[in-house]
């Protein structure tokens, strides 16, 4: 796989070849996230590799004239109960998809709180994606495009409905996202690490103010 | 916790037992320089003694430092509740602690360190030196810094990381690879941090508290079991059972590494063999699980490793380790989701485990003992070794059955050997009888000297006396017969003996048909007397062999 060779860690990149992105997955359980990341990152869907152990963390690099964008991606658990615990996951992320289904209703909705929530506390100047995933199902729609679509124009988020079943709109999502990017960006540990430091003062006001 | 097989730490028992090591085999205890209480007196009286007169003074100095410990840690515990000193240790006593012990195991564990990442270092010398001094100027800087607030602490750290990497990044003489920089990064945050672990693992109070806080907290939830966090954990399947071991092991262990890295390495290890666990369920397609699945089997695993000052180890990662590392790559992730695991138990309630809150106080208040996992694994425990067991005394049996057939099919052997055997002497016996009966007086003469020969069959003057009385005999045709059959005989053993010589035996076999031309008809007997005698030439009581011997040399008379 060519993102193997990749060095893993963003500072130290080599300037104007490689950027490294972080990029979480957000959603509810059953949206089909780790199946959307699948089809992105091995180009599967349900006949999986015996080497993929796991789909919560990934890595993959995309193309983009001449520079490589390696996305890592960093999957989260949807499940209502552990919803408290989402910031130390998009703690220092620069991108993320919001995953919904649309045939359920309910998801779009959670979809719209964690995006209310990224915009109020994850970095700034996170790029946000919405995914409307299971186009596959398009006769059991029950969320409209248009409805998402406006939604996502109001908000600035980039809107795409994807099939992990088809790979329908899969790569193109995360392309939208590459080309968001700033691509020169400098990744600076220092400024991370107080990042850090900070947001692990902060946690604990956090998590009580959510509950 | 219940005993774990192939548990493996990273302190043997050799470095727990008492320093004085020959002789006493008590643990010995870092308080007393690692001796153990009596060979610390012992030591003591030692030092006491060899103090000359001029050091009475300072050594009252340092046993009034050593009253003023005391009393600090008297104090520690005191102050806990004063949640207002973040910092406690004193200086003294830190002070102290640096001058007295170069530790042995951490020199060890720093040149092993050093011989791992020696490939890496060896390239540019002088970028050997520079990172020397530069993490020599660190070490110090920080030793100064003990007292100052882990956020600033950490703060130098990452910084003394940034720095490193700027000095890689501005390397005249050539340029390093990217891989390169990482592993001496790697390098220097492992050195370093190896070598003022001391200094900077759970230095706080607040750390100290938090450690106990979780571990009582997680104590209380006992009752938690797969099924209330939603994990897909096949409590039957003996694989699985093991891989939540082995995770739980590793998360273990954690606390048993020193530098953040090799922390890191263990929180990672830990969370593939959770990925083994949920590849390995029972539930619908197994496909590489997904973080729904995966966070809360860590949750379980978390709850029931306990680990020990969890708290301090997770805040001395996020303080100490290069801030990149933990923002992005695999371990990074894990750790985040050990960050969450521990962050969801202690904010666990009621609603977070979908059960009424009476039920979860009951439960948490100790009045409902629910059927643990605890007892569950106890029980997979004990099953699991039952079977390990059976199959080792499964194998045991099926060794023993193969033993014992095959000392049946020997005994069957032997005896169908020694019937056999039997046999062919019963068709010697026969043959001898027939030359008994021929003549009485021969046999008779060669009975007696059969009587002597034990003692004397070596001796050649023996074998010259016959000579002289052999001729009187002569005469007598059939002698040859007899003479011929127990040469035979005697040859026989003879090629045995030398067995390496067969071309022996044709020969001889010839000169056997030619004396025996003019015998009656024993040949058929003397074949099968000669394979005996090939296979039995050791077994000493066969009687015909003193008589052969003697009758040779009748025959080489004639």
């Amino acid at each position: 796989m060519a993102n193997r060779a990749v060095p893993q860690r963003p500072n130290g990149q080599t300037p104007g070849k490689i950027c490294q992105f972080k990029l979480v997955l957000l959603g509810e359980s059953s949206v089909g996230k780790s199946s959307l990341v699948l089809r992105f990152v091995k180009g599967q869907f349900h006949e999986y590799q015996e080497s993929t152990i796991g789909a919560a963390f990934l890595t993959q690099t995309i193309h983009l004239n001449d520079v490589a964008v390696k996305f890592e991606i960093w999957d989260t658990a949807g499940q209502e109960r552990y919803h408290s615990l989402a910031p130390m996951y998009y703690r220092g992320a620069q991108a993320a998809i919001v995953v919904y289904d649309i045939t359920n209703q309910d998801t779009f909705e959670r979809a719209k709180n964690w995006v209310k929530e990224l915009q109020r506390q994850a970095t700034p100047g996170i790029v946000i994606a919405l995914a409307g995933n299971k186009l596959d199902l398009n006769n059991m729609r029950s969320v409209q495009t248009d409805e998402s679509q406006t939604y996502a124009y109001e908000n600035g988020l980039l809107f795409m409905e994807t099939s992990a079943k088809t790979s329908a709109n899969v790569t193109e999502i995360f392309k939208a996202i590459a080309e968001k990017l700033p691509k020169n960006e400098t990744t600076n540990a220092a400024q991370q690490g107080r990042r850090l430091v900070e947001s692990e003062a902060g946690n604990k006001s956090l998590s009580s103010c959510c509950k | 916790m219940m005993s774990f097989k192939k548990g493996h730490f990273r302190i043997g028992e050799a470095e727990l037992k008492c320093k004085k090591g020959n002789g006493c085999d008590y643990y010995g205890n870092p308080q007393w320089d690692g001796f153990c209480s009596k060979c610390y007196k012992d030591v003591q009286k030692q030092r006491r003694i060899n103090m000359s007169p001029k050091k009475v003074q300072m050594n009252k100095i340092s046993s009034k430092q050593d009253s003023k410990k005391i009393g600090l840690t008297e104090k520690k515990s005191k102050l806990s509740y004063l949640k207002m000193f973040n910092t406690i240790k004193s200086k003294d006593e830190i002070s102290e602690k640096t001058k007295k012990d170069y530790d042995p195991l951490i020199t060890k564990q720093l040149d092993q360190v050093d011989s791992e990442y020696s490939l890496i270092l060896s390239e540019p010398k002088s970028l050997r030196v520079d990172l020397k001094k530069q993490i020599r100027n660190f070490c110090q800087m920080m030793m100064s810094h003990l007292q100052s607030p882990v956020d600033i602490q950490s703060e130098l750290t990452q910084h003394f990381y940034q720095n490193v990497l700027d000095m890689l990044n501005n390397y005249s003489h050539e340029e390093l690879s990217h891989e390169t920089k990482e592993q001496i990064l790697d390098y220097t945050e492992k050195y370093s941090m190896i070598k003022l672990y001391k200094f900077l693992f759970c230095m706080t109070l607040a750390d100290e508290d938090e450690d106990l806080g979780i571990q009582k907290r997680i104590r209380q939830l006992n009752w938690v079991n797969a099924k209330h966090l939603d994990c897909d954990i096949d409590k039957t399947n003996a694989q699985i059972i093991e891989l939540v071991y082995k995770a739980i092991l590793e998360l273990l262990d954690m606390d048993s590494a020193t530098a953040p890295q090799d922390k890191l390495a263990c929180v990672v290890r830990c969370c593939r063999h959770i990925f083994g666990v949920l590849q390995g369920g029972n539930n619908g397609v197994k496909g590489p699980a997904s973080a729904d699945d995966f966070l809360p089997v860590l949750i379980f695993v978390v709850l029931k490793a306990n680990p020990v000052r969890l708290k301090s180890n997770l805040h001395y990662v996020t303080r100490f380790c290069n801030a990149s590392r933990l923002m992005s790559g695999e371990a990074g992730y894990y750790f985040t989701n050990l960050c969450c695991a521990v962050s969801f138990i202690e904010n666990i309630n009621a609603e977070l485990l979908s059960m009424n809150t009476e039920e979860f106080e009951q439960y948490m208040s100790g009045t409902l003992v629910s059927d643990t996992w605890d007892s569950a694994l106890i029980i997979c425990e004990g099953m699991h070794q039952m079977c390990e067991q059976l199959a080792l005394l499964a194998d045991l049996k099926r060794r023993n059955i193969m033993i014992v057939e095959d000392a049946l099919k020997f005994k069957k052997e032997m005896s169908s050997f020694r019937e056999n055997l039997m046999g062919q002497f019963a068709v010697l016996k026969e043959v001898y009888t027939i030359v008994d009966d021929n003549d009485q007086i021969e046999k008779k003469m060669s009975v007696s000297i059969d009587d002597f020969d034990p003692l004397c069959s070596n001796l050649p003057q023996w074998t010259m006396t016959p000579q002289v009385v052999q001729p009187t005999e002569r005469t007598r045709t059939n002698s040859s017969c007899t003479d011929g059959d127990s040469w035979d005989i005697h040859s026989a053993e003879t090629v045995s003996l030398h067995s390496l010589d067969s071309n022996m035996v044709p020969e001889n076999n010839t000169n056997v048909e030619r004396i025996l031309e003019n015998t009656i008809n024993p040949q058929p007997h003397l074949n099968e007397i000669q394979e005996i005698s090939i296979q039995g030439w050791q077994i000493p009581s066969i009687p015909c062999e003193t008589g052969g011997k003697i009758i040779t040399n009748t025959e080489n008379n004639i």
